[in-house]
């Protein structure tokens, strides 16, 4: 499963334009089923929480998951379907060796 | 009345030990050449007009009358054959001035008075005169046990008829203006009326109340605090509690100024123990009253007495909380002070500007409750540098080092609590300003032209810290701050610097590393605050002379008291946060509302120095002055309110960053709401960890006891710093660094990590790679080493790690030296709570 999360404002059209990208390029390569999707605001307390959490620290920022194992990452920038495209299309993506931990 | 008594030291010293013995006053006294008939003339003016009243020995206070005194005396005389009743009145005088001078202002009781004319007559040689009063005094003592007789009772009603009626009452008091003065009733109404606005009739009503306690009371020494302090129990007594707040006198109990004067002030470890020093203290105390009861709403106040908030610095309520400046301010103005008994053109030479700079920052610490920062100190000096060979750098660098951190001539005795902000390259929005030069001119180029300068000024600063002071320990002050940004990693000769500072921290541990990462710039100072620059800031630094920032307060949030008092319910939760957070807001208006209506008075007010316009724009520029919400004990809301504290699961964690990111809005919104700049601080706590704990304590008893940090037997507790993980969890330190600069981000006026080393000193490089791993790896803002020493006042050697003897000589002289909050200091001035923290703090080893 892929999960991209996608932090910003919501007053952010880049941040809105990453979410749209993402989900019209899941859809294109057949994988929008096995994405999930989420668009983070970094202006609500959870949003905010979130992003402190997992060192965001500017908008927008597109976090790519298999699992908890952190795959890409692209900040203040709407990343080219090209730079996300492999991601998708890996088989065996979630092996668990990149887990971070909380500690 | 200090004159009078002079005098009467100057009679009782010479002039009346030429009288000769004169048997029962049969001859005058011959007068000498300074015993003048004007000498005497003054001594019965000045005899008459000491006591208006006296204690008779059934308590009632009766007019006094000088005459019965000569009288009395002028008997006892006559009975050994004496006549002369000049001589009587003459004595009487001196008895009088004696009692005055033994005993003050009071109100004379008559055996008091008895026995002043004893010591007289036997002082002033007549004896006989003297063993008659006191047979005679003997005999009516004896009769007194007895029945009286008609005459006695004739006597006595007849001296009843003599009590004064109250309205025409003439006492003398003590004065707030160090006099005596006499008494005078309409004083009290006039206070009333002007002070507190109190109608005159009830002004009239309650003085007369007051008077008639004065007089039916023993008290022996009135003082204008007394009669204060009675003047406001009636104004309760007529349901004018207002008017009481506004009639109240500050000051401090006599038992508080003993205790200020002979003990030391372990508020805050940088206060030194001497006269200055307490002498700030006794004012601040003062000051603290006043922003307790003047500056701050009832509501606020309050919040700050029972332990919702902390009102940081309060005794320095009459000025701003700290400041961060430029050099260039000093280099394009000189010293041109207001109210300054001399002006300073700009400097030529690097030693000159160097003072300008000293001297500044202790005018500025007089105007400053905090810390006194310097932006860019090695790039701004460095166009003075050209030249300077390595013996001269060194010696500039010493003479800085050395100026900041013996200035324990400035206020209250204090070091300057400064900060030196220092860059190996030149920060990108420095690169293409134009130089100023000695003399304040522009030098045609621009400070990157002068790198080469900088870079050896930062070098030579590091090899002076390096040493340490003459005895080899750690400088406190000045504090050296080193920017880590990204451009610093593609500035020649970094990896020698960060080599060099890395070994300053791991054997001194006085070097901060400051993370300015992507496009980041600020200035930084005091145990953490960092003023951050946004895109106007930014303009301004093309002109640095206008870079000045300020915060004008730090009101701290108790937090761990709203996990107390939420039971576990999130939404009570943060319905408390706010009400603690609404709070700080109004503090901090009016706080600010106090200042500006001292800046309006201009160069007429206190804080002139602040309004002075040399470049267009007063000193202090409140529009841009940030205001400070503090944050305290994160770690032990989450474990009230979840049962774990936050290094214990990722839940808890989660939670206070919640919480943070909760406050972090709420400032936002409170910035638009009142057009001020509220930002989120960890705040030092040196004093509101150890106070607010105590305070819950007291309060919440069982409950606190479960989160309090220290030794709570023994009430030696602290609440955890700011957003910090438990102090004493024994946890990798580059993990610490990691998750406590997850909050970092969110604290926008500055936060830190630190690392405690004690007594393991890592190497150079360890901490190098520390330092590039949390760069590079974390959001962590700012990191400190922590090293822990041991200096010996008998051999003066320093040792590292803590011990209760010099391992070198044995003695037991010895001062432990670590950081407190953000600073070095001895431990021997660190309050209970942080000794407590101390003990707990888990040691690292990279």
């Amino acid at each position: 499963m892929i999960k991209v999360s996608v932090f910003g404002k919501q007053e952010c059209n880049a941040c809105k334009a990453a979410v749209r990208k993402v989900t019209y390029f899941s859809e294109k390569w057949g994988k929008r089923d096995s994405t999930s999707i989420d668009f983070i605001d970094m202006e609500t307390v959870d949003g905010l929480a979130e992003g402190a959490y997992r060192d965001v620290y500017d908008i927008p920022t597109v976090i790519l998951e298999d699992g908890d194992r952190e795959l890409a990452r692209w900040v203040k920038k709407v990343p080219q379907s090209s730079e996300f495209r492999d991601f998708f299309l890996k088989e065996n993506l979630n092996d668990g060796s990149g887990d971070k931990g909380f500690c | 009345m200090e004159p009078i008594r002079t005098y009467i030291e100057q009679e009782e010293a010479g002039v009346t030990s030429q009288e000769q013995e004169t048997e029962g006053m049969s001859r005058p006294v011959a007068d000498s050449a300074t015993h003048s008939e004007d000498f005497q003339d003054l001594h019965h003016r000045l005899a008459s007009r000491m006591f208006q009243l006296v204690r008779k020995r059934d308590g009632c206070i009766v007019r006094f009358n000088h005459d019965n005194i000569t009288e009395a005396i002028f008997k006892a005389a006559q009975s050994v054959g004496g006549t002369e009743r000049e001589t009587a009145g003459r004595l009487a005088d001196q008895v009088i001035l004696h009692l005055y001078a033994s005993q003050g202002a009071g109100i004379p009781s008559v055996e008091e008075i008895q026995d002043a004319i004893e010591k007289i007559l036997i002082e002033r040689g007549h004896a006989k005169t003297a063993k008659s009063f006191i047979l005679y005094r003997h005999e009516r003592a004896k009769r007194r046990g007895a029945p009286r007789t008609q005459a006695e009772a004739d006597a006595e009603e007849k001296e009843k008829t003599l009590e004064i009626d109250p309205t025409e009452l003439a006492l003398f008091v003590r004065t707030s203006g160090d006099e005596i003065a006499q008494w005078d009733k309409q004083k009290m109404v006039q206070a009333m009326v002007r002070e507190a606005g109190v109608p005159e009739n009830v002004a009239k009503s309650i003085s007369d109340e007051v008077e008639e306690s004065i007089l039916n009371s023993r008290v022996r020494l009135l003082t204008v605090s007394l009669i204060r302090e009675l003047v406001n129990t009636k104004l309760i007594e007529h349901g004018f509690e207002d008017a009481r707040k506004k009639h109240a006198r500050l000051g401090v109990p006599l038992y508080d100024a003993e205790r200020i004067i002979t003990r030391r002030n372990r508020e805050n470890a940088n206060i030194p123990h001497n006269p200055e020093a307490t002498s700030m203290t006794l004012a601040e105390s003062i000051n603290k009253q006043y922003g307790l009861m003047r500056v701050f709403s009832q509501d606020v106040a309050d919040a700050h007495s029972r332990g919702d908030i902390h009102l940081h610095d309060l005794g320095f309520i009459n000025r701003p909380y700290c400041s961060g400046q430029s050099l260039e301010y000093v280099k394009k103005f000189g010293l041109n002070l207001p109210n300054a008994l001399s002006i300073a053109k700009p400097a030529k030479y690097p030693e000159t500007l160097l003072a300008h700079m000293v001297k500044f920052s202790a005018a500025l610490q007089g105007h400053f409750a905090g810390a006194i920062g310097w932006d860019a100190v090695n790039i701004f000096f460095s166009p003075f540098l050209v030249g300077l060979s390595e013996r001269e750098m060194k010696q500039m660098a010493q003479m800085l080092v050395f100026e900041y951190s013996q200035q324990s001539v400035a206020r209250g005795g204090q070091a300057i609590f400064s900060d030196i902000n220092l860059y190996w390259e030149v920060p990108k929005h420095f690169e293409n300003v134009e130089a100023l030069g000695p003399g304040g001119v522009p030098m045609g180029k621009t400070y990157s032209a002068y790198q080469k300068e900088a870079r050896r000024f930062a070098w030579s600063l590091f090899d002076v810290f390096m040493e340490g002071d003459g005895t080899g320990r750690p400088f406190f002050f000045p504090k050296p701050l080193v920017h880590i940004t990204e451009k610093f990693f593609t500035t020649p000769g970094h990896e020698d610097f960060l080599h060099h500072i890395c070994e300053v921290a791991a054997e001194k541990g006085n070097t901060y590393f400051v993370f300015d990462r992507g496009e980041t710039a600020k200035i930084s100072e005091c145990c953490r605050l960092s003023f951050k620059l946004d895109e106007s800031d930014l303009e301004d630094a093309k002109r640095p002379w206008r870079m000045r920032y300020s915060a004008m307060q730090n009101v701290t949030l108790n937090l761990p008291r709203a996990g107390l008092l939420a039971g576990g319910d999130d939404a009570r939760l943060f319905s408390i946060i706010d009400d603690f957070f609404d709070l700080a807001i109004k503090g901090h208006v009016q706080k600010k509302n106090f200042i500006l209506s001292l800046l309006n008075m201009k160069d007429d007010g206190p804080l002139a120095l602040l309004t002075m316009e040399k470049d267009g724009e007063p000193y202090l520029r409140t529009k841009r002055a940030t205001y400070l919400i503090g944050l305290l004990g994160l770690n032990e809301l989450v474990e009230a309110h979840l049962g774990r504290e936050l290094h214990q699961d990722e839940t808890a964690f989660r939670f206070g960053l919640k919480v943070i990111a909760y406050l972090n809005l709420k400032a936002k919104e409170a910035s638009r709401k009142y057009g001020m700049r509220f930002v989120l601080e960890q705040t030092p706590a040196e004093s509101a960890a150890f106070r607010l704990s105590r305070l819950d304590l007291d309060r919440y008893g069982k409950k606190a006891e479960a989160i309090v940090k220290g030794d709570i037997t023994k009430r030696n507790t602290y609440y955890t710093n700011s957003t910090f993980l438990n102090v004493a969890e024994a946890m990798n330190p580059i993990g610490r660094v990691r998750l406590e600069g997850k909050y970092h981000d969110l604290i926008e006026a500055g936060a830190l990590s630190h690392v405690w080393l004690a007594d393991s000193r890592p190497s150079a490089e360890s901490v190098a790679n520390f330092v590039l791993k949390t760069f590079k790896l974390t959001r962590n803002a700012q990191i400190a080493f922590s090293p822990e020493f041991t200096s010996c006042n008998a051999c003066s050697r320093v040792t590292r790690g803590l011990s209760q003897t010099c391992p070198h000589c044995g003695s037991m002289d010895v001062d432990g030296i670590t950081r407190v909050t953000g600073y070095f200091s001895k431990i021997s001035g660190w309050n209970d709570g942080k000794r407590a923290e101390l003990k707990d703090r888990y040691r690292s080893k990279l």
